[in-house]
């Protein structure tokens, strides 16, 4: 049986023995560092090491990880939970893109870019932050008589498919993250019945005992 | 024999596939595309060994932990493989930090002058990494590249719901 006491893993540069720290014993962390995708940051460029770390620790924190089984399942929430935050930002990003060259069509059709300035300092502002109000950007539109929802809604029909297909990912990835979820219930509700269960029949042979002591 | 077997017997002497063992092992893996249906050898995959000892040693049977283990491997061998393909929207080059996202929040004036000394905005597509948010540059090619990665991503859901249907069914099982 392993021994309950506290220990990190040495050796491999393990993600969850490192992160886990003290509540994993040491024959399990032992095991973990020896799966390879369990050690495996799933990074991309320009994402950070740091920020994936302290996000596992949080969730390994808020999960209350108790043993090497939950440690694999949480890395699996955190893995699922980062994909659909990376989705969150490309479906951000396909909207604004399709906003921009959609407003850059239109603008640079119906004013020259040379001769009126408002054009590209207006387009300038909206890509700096799109989510403040434009009133140059508006003054622009009001005089071509198109509207900010107009082109809303023809950016949505543009990229519809690809919308589309992300929702569905998304849908996919956070209907993981509830499965993984029940599986740690799962395994927890299971060691209660089994502590229960325990405690059930140490009681009765207690009793068994009070009741005969002359069978000891 | 008739005619038609003697003909392929024929035309299979011209063949020129390869000769050698080592020729042989790498074409075995041309039809390899992301190894999803293969199945699990605890040979090659020795974590899948691993976690079996994990759920045997939370009271699970052999066969049910087994199952679990090779379930686990493969929800893993999965991710792998998504993350194969948002790798693969910048480029599996080797990426000099000092560049990363370099251009990220340049100016649009900057963009342009760079746009104009390279003939047009074809560079930022093979340069992604310097934007570091994909799909960002603009035009009928990024949404392109954007369908195939969601359509690459797509084809991989079976075999994650397959993985993590079983998965639950499962857990379900071995921890009733």
């Amino acid at each position: 049986m392993a021994s309950k006491k506290s220990k990190k893993s040495s050796g491999q540069s393990a993600v969850l023995t490192d992160n886990l720290g003290s509540q994993l014993n040491v024959d399990e962390a032992e095991l973990l560092s020896k799966i390879p995708w369990f050690n495996e940051r799933y990074l991309l460029p320009g994402e950070s090491l740091s920020d994936y770390d302290t996000s596992l620790q949080l969730l390994v924190e808020s999960v209350v990880v108790k043993d090497a089984l939950d440690a694999i399942l949480v890395k699996d929430i955190h893995d699922e939970l980062r994909e659909v935050k990376r989705l969150r930002v490309l479906r951000q990003s396909f909207f604004i893109r399709g906003m921009a060259s959609r407003l850059s069509d239109l603008l640079s059709t119906h004013f020259s870019m040379d001769e009126d300035p408002r054009v590209t300092e207006v387009l300038a502002a909206w890509r700096e932050d799109p989510e403040i109000g434009n009133e140059a950007l508006f003054e622009l539109l009001d005089e071509l008589g198109v509207t900010m929802d107009e082109i809303r809604v023809s950016v949505f029909s543009r990229s519809a498919k690809n919308l589309q297909l992300l929702e569905q990912q998304l849908a996919r990835h956070e209907k993981n993250v509830r499965e993984s979820l029940k599986m740690i219930d799962a395994r927890r509700n299971h060691a209660l019945v089994r502590e229960r269960l325990a405690f059930d029949l140490e009681r009765d042979r207690e009793q068994q005992l009070t009741c005969n002591p002359d069978d000891e | 024999m008739n005619k038609q077997t003697k003909a392929n017997r024929i035309n299979a002497k011209h063949s020129t596939g390869p000769k050698s063992t080592e020729g042989k092992q790498r074409a075995s893996l041309n039809a390899l595309a992301h190894g999803l249906n293969q199945r699990i050898d605890h040979l090659i995959c020795p974590e899948a060994s691993l976690l079996q000892t994990l759920f045997e040693n939370d009271g699970i049977a052999t066969v049910e932990a087994l199952a679990l283990a090779e379930a686990h491997v493969t929800r893993a061998r999965v991710r792998a493989a998504r993350q194969h393909a948002w790798r693969a929207i910048y480029g599996d080059a080797e990426i000099d930090p000092k560049q990363r996202g370099s251009l990220t929040n340049a100016s649009p004036e900057l963009l342009a002058a760079v746009n104009q000394q390279m003939g047009g905005r074809d560079w930022q597509h093979f340069l992604p990494f310097l934007f570091e948010k994909p799909f960002e540059s603009g035009g009928e090619q990024d949404d392109q590249a954007a369908l195939r990665f969601l359509d690459k991503q797509r084809r991989l859901n079976r075999y994650e719901v397959k993985a993590v249907s079983q998965l639950s069914k499962l857990y379900k099982r071995a921890y009733q």
